[in-house]
């Protein structure tokens, strides 16, 4: 098992008037191939500002720098433009927590992934669509055949996170980036998502790593967690001593503010105080 | 313990026109003929997936929507029909809670001017009385006098609650309708509101029924849970009962499917899941709503519908396989 992503001080800054905002405050992040690994903080954390650093796709204002950030041993650094662009298409694929807004809702499902097949192979539309049919297949859309043809309105919202998962299965990425993937959906249709993306992991070697604030998620798919707060990450480890030794106090609140699912007497949950910590001025 | 309010036989359907131009209507049984008690003090938890009612259900409860069928007795009185005078002192007593924080406060509007709507129903007040009771309620949820000049923007989202909290305490109700209060929350914030609702509830001695999806913490804050598939309520039972020792296969898929954290509630994705979605509210299965994705279903649960029964006592379930 290799290296697949090391990142060392990540820091990213938010220009705002004249002033910048530190969101991510020097982070460093591994990981080994055949990893999920889940990120895991609350809303402001920095978790998905740092992913799409890696990605870079921060929007305009947005800035970042590091010291290293090897992807497959390659520093993405030094990648140009174009260089950037292929990889984000072949090798890192990511997803996103509103499948509505993800899709385009005047073109049908069967346009999205045709376009997108077609980008990474040099193939004809029909065989393009033959592909799209059996990517659906693989997220486990019944029917594929009939479904190409109808429009992102037309599914439900877990059905339109396969779409999207197909969507970004199609370039067979080394690693998929999931922002918050099941957090619209309900209960049931978690899990079968969820489900989805552990099999694939398992089938397809395509690693993961999972951004979400869900605990409960993360202890049912991820090896390694790293928990992040006000732009650092407090703690990281495997799944076990996250859940069940947490060291960092942010890490043991966090965990107490879930109610446990004992039977009898209900404690009163704890309170995680200070959570909006002001982001410090860079 | 009193009953506060029952439900009997209640039902909610909207017209929908599907077609753009057509006359076809069709109709939505949001809530189809559902019957229960919710007991003064006590929390009555509703869960369910989208699109299930719940909301629908608890909207129609309090009178926001006008119900199709059945009755609703709050307190003795029949409420079903009640109009003008009658039902605003009704709404006096009978309060909700939204679920987004963000769009349920006026943006234009000061805390103050939010909060003095709902005080001004209780009568006539002066400037300072109502300043005065302003400030002992946002004491009361943890904020603070000098925040009913601000604006909501000016709060977060769990600050944001607080202030849909006071301000359905305004008038004093008995009852409040949580709709989703922490669904939009983060973790570290939901547990505020929920242990705020609670120490609400101690002091003033308040009924809730609680409307979440998330159904470890409708465990934590439930007394009683009732739990809707499409419309229907498919059991209905004391908290620990329906969550610990759940009888319809849709209790023990929903579940089943809680992503817990203890090594033993990890929810275990190797393990057959729940096929399916949701059937679409406007083509309701024939039978038993849930028998399209039932993994136990037989050819009767095809055909008929099962109505609740007593499981044991304080537990009902509606489901021809636990019979």
């Amino acid at each position: 098992m290799g290296n697949l992503i090391s990142i060392k001080n990540l820091q990213v800054d938010f220009k705002q008037d004249k002033d910048s905002v530190k969101v991510v405050n020097g982070i460093d992040i591994s990981m080994d191939k055949g990893e999920v690994l889940a990120i895991v903080g609350e809303s402001g954390s920095g978790k998905s500002v740092s992913m799409k650093a890696l990605m870079d796709i921060l929007p305009e204002n947005g800035k970042a720098y590091t010291d290293e950030m090897l992807f497959d041993g390659r520093e993405l650094k030094n990648l140009t433009t174009k260089e950037k662009r292929l990889l984000r298409g072949n090798e890192i694929a990511m997803i996103f927590q509103d499948p509505m807004t993800a899709l385009n809702p005047l073109k049908t499902v069967g346009a999205h992934l045709v376009e997108v097949i077609k980008r990474h192979h040099k193939i004809s539309t029909k065989e393009a669509k033959d592909e799209a049919i059996e990517m659906l297949k693989k997220v486990g859309i019944p029917s594929p055949e009939k479904r190409l043809k109808q429009y992102p309105h037309e599914f439900s919202g877990g059905m339109r996170q396969r779409v999207l998962i197909a969507m970004a299965l199609c370039s067979k990425p080394k690693l998929l980036i999931a922002d918050e993937p099941t957090t619209a959906l309900d209960v049931t249709i978690q899990a079968q998502i969820l489900k989805l993306l552990k099999s694939l992991h398992e089938t397809e070697g395509m690693d993961i790593i999972l951004i979400t604030h869900d605990l409960g998620v993360v202890a049912s798919i991820a090896d390694r967690i790293a928990v992040m707060n006000s732009g650092e990450i407090v703690e990281v480890g495997t799944k076990e001593e996250i859940l069940y030794s947490p060291k960092h106090a942010y890490t043991k609140a966090l965990l107490k503010a879930i109610p446990k699912c004992q039977k009898g007497e209900r404690e009163r949950l704890i309170q995680v105080d200070n959570t909006y910590v002001e982001l410090a001025r860079a | 313990m009193s009953t506060l309010i029952e439900i009997k036989n209640l039902s909610k359907h909207f017209a929908v026109n599907r077609k753009l131009f057509g006359a076809k209507k069709e109709t939505v049984k949001a809530v189809d003929d559902i019957s229960f008690k919710i007991e003064k003090g006590e929390t009555f938890g509703l869960v369910g997936e989208s699109g299930c009612g719940k909301s629908t259900l608890g909207r129609t409860i309090i009178r926001m929507l006008e119900p199709t069928e059945g009755q609703i007795i709050y307190d003795g009185t029949d409420i079903t029909n009640i109009k003008g005078k009658e039902l605003k002192n009704i709404h006096k007593r009978m309060q909700i809670i939204f679920q987004d924080p963000y769009s349920a406060l006026d943006p234009h509007m000061t805390v103050k001017e939010i909060m003095s709507e709902n005080i001004s129903m209780l009568g006539k007040k002066t400037e300072e009385e109502q300043e005065e009771i302003i400030v002992s309620l946002l004491n009361k949820v943890g904020l603070t006098a000098s925040d009913m000049y601000k604006y909501p923007n000016e709060f977060s989202g769990g600050q944001r609650q607080r202030i849909g909290i006071a301000r359905a305490l305004a008038v004093n109700p008995e009852f409040i309708l949580c709709d989703e209060p922490i669904s939009a929350l983060d973790v570290s914030i939901q547990a505020q509101v929920v242990n705020l609702l609670s120490d609400l509830q101690n002091e003033f001695g308040l009924t809730y029924l609680f409307i979440a999806h998330d159904l470890n913490m409708v465990r934590h804050i439930s007394d009683k849970i009732g739990v809707m598939y499409l419309g229907k309520m498919v059991e209905i039972g004391d908290s620990d009962e329906v969550y610990f020792n759940p009888k319809h296969p849709y209790t023990k898929a929903l579940l089943e499917s809680v992503p817990g954290i203890e090594p033993e509630n990890i929810l275990d994705l190797d393990r057959d899941i729940i096929d399916g979605d949701i059937p679409s509210p406007l083509d309701i299965p024939r039978g038993c709503r849930f028998h399209t994705r039932c993994p136990y279903a037989t050819e009767r649960c095809k055909t008929e519908q099962p109505e609740l029964y007593d499981y044991k006592d304080n537990h009902k379930v509606a489901c021809f396989n636990c019979l």
